[in-house]
């Protein structure tokens, strides 16, 4: 691994345990984050996002499920390391801000707390100098420095986000992953949290893992995407590559939302069928019975994650990715 | 503090409430109880304890009952309960003063133990969720839970206390003793509460137990709890700010109201081991039809319900900052 990465997911998997025994939510996920990136995760809800999420900053409950792989945070890896080692990389080298701001933050804590309670378990005691640091951090996503002594509900949504925002960067983590940090806000505030975190990330140059189910939004945001479907990744490329995506699933994706600047927000064409149940998934290609391309061999035969040749680091499970006929799907642009 | 201010007020008007049910209650009796208690008394009792019964059930008619009940409430305010039939001439207000420190003592205490060690244990199996000490307990509750009390209470009189005579069995102190804050004393005190205490400990701390395992469950579900574990925090903190703090706030409203019953929670207890306090003297004064002595009882018992339920309402909004501010801002 280079230098320039900053994180590489190898060959991940993950199951939780369900009344009618374990169920594979995540499997064979690969992926590389590299120094000052935005990668952005896409996939339908039920896709398996957050439990990548999850299972990067290890976050799987022994009693929840398991996981299996690699996952390297630099030259560690957390998929092996004890519980005490992991605690203290935690927050330091990596952060999330949850999918749901709204209840990431204790209801019975004042804000000023909750930092202290990260500082202090981080071995930080000096009470000035984190109360220092708590101000320069909120002040950092636009907020006043009165938020620290207020309560989660006596906040708005968007200034929750910032707080959790401002929580993530405390430790100048190498990576922070946002699990749909904008997807309970209304669209105003969404686009002002967006710039705030392109801004930030450019001030500070830490990786983001930014997951949506906003295909459109990622493209607009991150420098490459993944996609992914029923657990698995199909796809993964630059937002260049993405003009033109591989993989029938990306390109239904891509048509199944409103494309950048169109007049009003009018959904173009849904993708037909329903999503895979994780519990009982179809053989073969896991988008095979949805797909307009698939034919016999797509039902029995297990696409490999291939690197696309010639085509920087662009990678896709198809089997039949070369003989779709490549016409554009982006629309608009 | 708009908050609380409400509660105030709640309080006062159910308490008034309690009070003037407490008066009229008997007065809208069929059958009239108070003459039938005369009947039953008249001879044997002296004039006074007469004129007790006549004020207690409004036989005044030649009173107003407004007038009755501008005299009852002038009584209350000065403590006055009447005088009981049954242990004539003492005093309701002095029977209870003198049985109530030993319910609040026994029951009291008991119930503050059981529900630290329950809300403990609760928390300890939802940490180690389908565990061997989970799974252990869950069991020996659901069995703890499903005893008929008296069975447990008479098992513990006759093993412990009678057999292998580890315990006193009845009563409060030994006989021979006089009620002083010696050492002796207070530890004899104490050894005579043990085996009713342990009763109570054993059949309700499954209850505090199986509900704060099942908040904590609930809580640990939560995305701050998951959250302070990406965020690094220490296992301790997060069980005791994190999880605990919150999973704990639904177990102490049930706290307060069983904290209200305590006054008259306990009568098979006293009962069974002859202990002096106001369950026992309740029991006693049923069955001796001392109407005075069971009106001023139930309504002590009224009276530490609602005190109770407002002791939870602080304590819950000094725990919740969400009630404390009265919702969204
Ligand atoms: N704790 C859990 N126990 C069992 N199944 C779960 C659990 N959490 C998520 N799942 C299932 O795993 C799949 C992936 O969920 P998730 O990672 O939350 O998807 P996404 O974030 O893409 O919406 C879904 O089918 C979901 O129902
Ligand atoms: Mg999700």
């Amino acid at each position: 691994m280079t230098d320039n990465t900053v994180l590489r997911v190898d060959s991940l998997w993950v199951d939780y345990y369900t009344r009618s025994g374990p169920i594979r939510v995540v499997q064979d996920v690969s992926f590389e984050i590299r120094r000052g990136e935005i990668l952005g995760l896409a996939g339908e809800s039920g896709s398996g996002k957050s439990t990548v999420a999850q299972a990067v900053t290890r976050l799987i409950r022994p009693t929840v499920g398991r996981m299996g792989g690699d996952v390297w945070l630099q030259d560690e890896n957390i998929a092996q390391l004890d519980r005490k080692a992991l605690r203290h990389i935690k927050w330091k080298k990596v952060s999330i801000v949850a999918q749901s701001a709204m209840n990431s933050l204790n209801p019975v804590l004042r804000i000023r707390s909750q930092f202290d309670d990260i500082l202090q378990s981080h071995g930080q005691r000096n009470r000035q100098k984190n109360f220092a640091r708590m101000c320069e951090l909120i002040e950092m996503v636009s907020l006043s420095a009165e938020v620290l002594d207020a309560f989660p509900h006596q906040l708005s949504g968007g200034m929750k986000q910032r707080v959790a925002i401002a929580m993530a960067l405390l430790f100048h983590p190498d990576l922070v992953i946002m699990d749909e940090p904008t997807t309970a806000l209304d669209v105003i505030v969404e686009r002002e949290i967006v710039s705030e975190i392109k801004r930030l990330q450019r001030q500070f140059g830490f990786s983001v893992l930014f997951i949506s189910h906003d295909l459109d939004l990622l493209l607009r945001m991150a420098d490459r995407v993944a996609i992914m479907y029923g657990g698995y990744l199909m796809e993964i490329g630059s937002v260049q590559e993405f003009a033109h995506p591989l993989h029938p699933y990306s390109r239904a994706l891509l048509q199944s939302f409103p494309a950048i600047g169109a007049v009003g927000a009018e959904r173009r064409r849904g993708i037909p069928g329903y999503p895979p149940d994780p519990a009982n998934p179809p053989g073969g290609c896991r988008f095979h019975p949805r797909c307009s391309h698939s034919s016999e061999r797509c039902g029995s035969d297990l696409p490999v994650w291939e690197a696309v040749e010639g085509a920087g680091d662009q990678r896709v499970r198809c089997i039949r990715w070369r003989e779709i006929p490549n016409e554009s799907h982006t629309g608009s642009d | 503090m708009r908050y609380l201010m409400r509660r105030i007020i709640f309080y006062v008007v159910a308490f008034v409430a309690t009070i003037t049910i407490n008066f009229f209650l008997p007065r809208a009796m069929p059958g009239n109880p108070a003459e039938a208690l005369m009947s039953k008394f008249g001879g044997r009792l002296n004039p006074l304890a007469l004129k007790s019964i006549e004020i207690a059930f409004g036989l005044h008619e030649h009173e107003p009952i407004w007038n009755q009940y501008l005299q009852y409430l002038g009584q209350l305010l000065h403590g006055n309960l009447g005088t009981s039939l049954a242990y004539y001439p003492a005093s309701v207000s002095g029977l209870i003063g003198t049985a109530l420190p030993w319910t609040l003592f026994l029951v009291g205490l008991s119930t503050i133990i059981s529900f630290v060690i329950g809300i403990i244990i609760g928390s300890i199996s939802a940490w180690r969720f389908g565990g061997a000490f989970d799974t252990f307990m869950s069991t020996f509750f659901t069995f703890t839970y499903a005893f008929p009390y008296f069975w447990i209470a008479l098992a513990c009189l006759y093993l412990i206390g009678y057999l292998w005579g580890v315990f006193p069995i009845s009563g409060a102190y030994s006989m021979d003793l006089v009620p002083t804050l010696s050492g002796s004393f207070v530890f004899n005190v104490i050894r005579h509460a043990i085996l009713p205490s342990l009763t109570i400990i054993f059949t309700s701390v499954g209850y505090w137990a199986v509900n704060m395992r099942n908040t904590t469950i609930t809580t640990l579900a939560e995305d701050y709890v998951t959250m302070a574990e990406a965020k690094g925090i220490t296992l301790r903190r997060i069980l005791l700010r994190y999880a605990g703090r919150n999973a704990i706030l639904p177990n102490i409203t049930g706290f307060a109201m069983s904290m209200g019953f305590i006054v008259g929670g306990a009568i098979l207890t006293e009962i069974v081991f002859s202990y002096p306090g106001l369950g026992n003297l309740l029991f006693q004064a049923v069955q001796q039809e001392d109407y005075p002595l069971i009106q001023g009882i139930l309504m002590i018992i009224s009276f530490s319900v609602l005190a109770a339920n407002f002791v939870a309402d602080v304590t819950y909004s000094l725990l919740d900052p969400r009630v404390r501010v009265g919702g969204n801002q």
